[in-house]
């Protein structure tokens, strides 16, 4: 029996959109969904996969990205199962034809529009949870907005190690309102959410929870007013294309520790090199 | 010192019940800046559930409390929002528990323990909030060399400083401080009450001090009230009481102090 258009049933869908718009209505704060058992693990997309699913139709053009790269595994599964259970809907590795794209760490280095959206793969989606391991005690702290706790985090890394040293999955405040955690993107694609204009959503499927971003909407990084945010870039150029405003892979060559960085984003890289 | 001046907390005709137990009876009281008011009285006679109640974190049976806001003057605390008395507990209103290490964060710097009121009012400037975090560690007679240590490496009287600097860091126009002294030895005893009396005058502070320790109340209160069985049973002038007490309880009290 062939499955429904994009695995799950129609009503599924729909629940999923429905908390989707409330995510949407209130940006950046966490909203619970019946998350569902999807065919892969949890921690490999199933909150990702979800939101694709719902909003997916039979027009759209699907791009999966792993850590920038359309050619990784989880990205090429991804992919696959649209292709399959969405009666062979178009996947692109292109970002500027995709109309989704479904993320895990990265976003592209292509910028994106407003007709198009981001899917974010979501492990953790409370920021709070490496400080206050109570679920019930950071609902708390979300509604009275009181993230006096993620500055202590602040003023105790740059205590200890001179700078705010969080790399990737950087808090930030959105709408001058919640804090939310980007997903584990690093902290160098926090800017490219600030005003984006395209919808941004975040799936967690483990934990339950959906959250969005909407259209031109503002994402600040936490920092002090002498310790402005300031995400580390590598020193070398791309390797392979030559970019020098791109997010790099450090990447080992030999056993002698021989080293080259080149761009993590793969369709970014490729084109221009050719160029 | 009282006249002109509008009470920092008023309470009347406080009642408190555990399920079918009332813990507090029928307590009245008035409290002005400046003032210092010690509770005394044997274990399970309500003292910290009376503290509690003052502070917010138990809602009374009957009766009602007043307490002082930096906006608006004496508000009933029952009709506060969850919010405001959250805000109004982390910043004009302090509280020193007995075990610090409930207080405290002790998986933070000792300076970021100390500043975390700071920035709960908003200051974002680290190179500040740094200073201000060293000014109270030496305020509270604390080693500066300490300042980035984790709180797990203080002694029991530095912890209980420490806790007094991070509360008295916003400057809290009310305080509550539940046994902040008992499990401390006599002499650190002496110096942090000593601290205490120094800051709290500096900065006119309303403090309710519970305490069973006797010496406590007479060196730092001017005025103390003798709970028993979740009653106030006698109320007076710190001296007045202890030299001359009227209650039968009070003079047992008095007279059960071993003589040092």
């Amino acid at each position: 029996m062939p499955y429904n258009f994009a695995y799950l049933d129609e009503n599924s869908k729909r629940a999923i959109r429905r908390s989707l718009l409330k995510a949407v209505a209130i940006p950046g704060h966490q909203i619970a969904f019946a998350s569902r058992e999807m065919p892969l693990p949890y921690g490999w997309g199933t909150g990702g996969i979800q939101v694709t699913a719902a909003i997916i139709g039979k027009d759209d053009i699907l791009k999966v990205i792993d850590q920038g790269a359309d050619d990784t595994t989880n990205a090429v599964s991804i992919r696959h199962f649209f292709q399959s259970v969405a009666g062979g809907i178009a996947t692109t590795t292109d970002t500027q034809q995709a109309s989704i794209i479904q993320t895990r760490h990265r976003i592209p280095e292509t910028a994106l529009r407003a007709d198009q959206i981001i899917v974010y793969q979501v492990p953790m989606p409370e920021p709070l949870f490496k400080l206050e391991p109570r679920r019930t005690e950071t609902r708390i702290l979300h509604a009275m907005a009181d993230y006096s706790l993620m500055y202590l985090q602040l003023y105790d890394h740059i205590t200890r190690y001179g700078r705010v040293a969080i790399g990737y999955d950087y808090p930030v405040m959105v709408h001058d309102r919640y804090l939310m955690s980007p997903s584990p993107i690093p902290a160098f694609d926090v800017p490219k959410m600030h005003m984006n204009p395209a919808l941004q959503l975040f799936g967690a499927g483990r934990e339950k929870r959906l959250y969005a971003v909407p259209p031109y909407t503002r994402v600040v990084p936490l920092a002090f007013e002498d310790y402005p945010f300031t995400p580390l870039q590598a020193q070398a150029p791309c390797a392979l294309c030559g970019s020098t405003s791109s997010y790099k892979d450090e990447i080992i060559l030999d056993d002698s520790g021989k080293r080259q960085f080149v761009c993590s984003d793969t369709d970014y890289c490729g084109k221009t090199s050719c160029k | 010192m009282q006249v002109n001046t509008q009470p920092a907390l008023m309470v009347r005709d406080l009642h408190f019940q555990y399920g079918k137990q009332p813990v507090v009876r029928n307590v009245s009281m008035e409290l002005y800046p400046g003032e210092i008011l010690a509770i005394v009285g044997e274990s399970g006679s309500g003292k910290s559930t009376l503290l509690n109640l003052l502070y917010g974190s138990l809602s009374p049976t009957q009766g009602a409390i007043q307490a002082s806001t930096p906006d608006l003057g004496l508000r009933p605390v029952s009709a506060l929002s969850r919010q405001a008395l959250r805000h109004l507990q982390r910043t004009a209103w302090g509280f020193v528990c007995q075990n610090p290490r409930d207080a405290l964060r002790m998986e933070i710097s000792a300076g970021g323990n100390i500043v975390e009121r700071r920035m709960i009012m908003g200051l974002r400037h680290y190179g500040q909030l740094r200073e201000e975090a060293l000014y109270w560690l030496q305020k509270v007679e604390i080693d500066p060399t300490r300042l980035d240590d984790l709180p797990e490496t203080f002694s029991g009287g530095m912890l209980q400083r420490l806790q007094i600097a991070r509360t008295l860091i916003s400057q809290p126009a009310l305080l509550y401080l539940d046994e902040p002294t008992s499990g401390l030895d006599v002499s650190v005893q002496a110096a942090l009450l000593d601290l205490l009396r120094k800051l709290v005058i500096a900065e006119n502070m309303a403090v309710v001090l519970v305490t069973h320790d006797l010496a406590v109340a007479r060196l730092l209160a001017q005025r103390i009230a003798v709970m028993r069985q979740g009653e106030i049973i006698e109320e007076g002038l710190a001296d007045q009481v202890l030299d001359d007490p009227q209650h039968p309880y009070t003079q047992l009290l008095v007279s059960s102090v071993l003589p040092a």
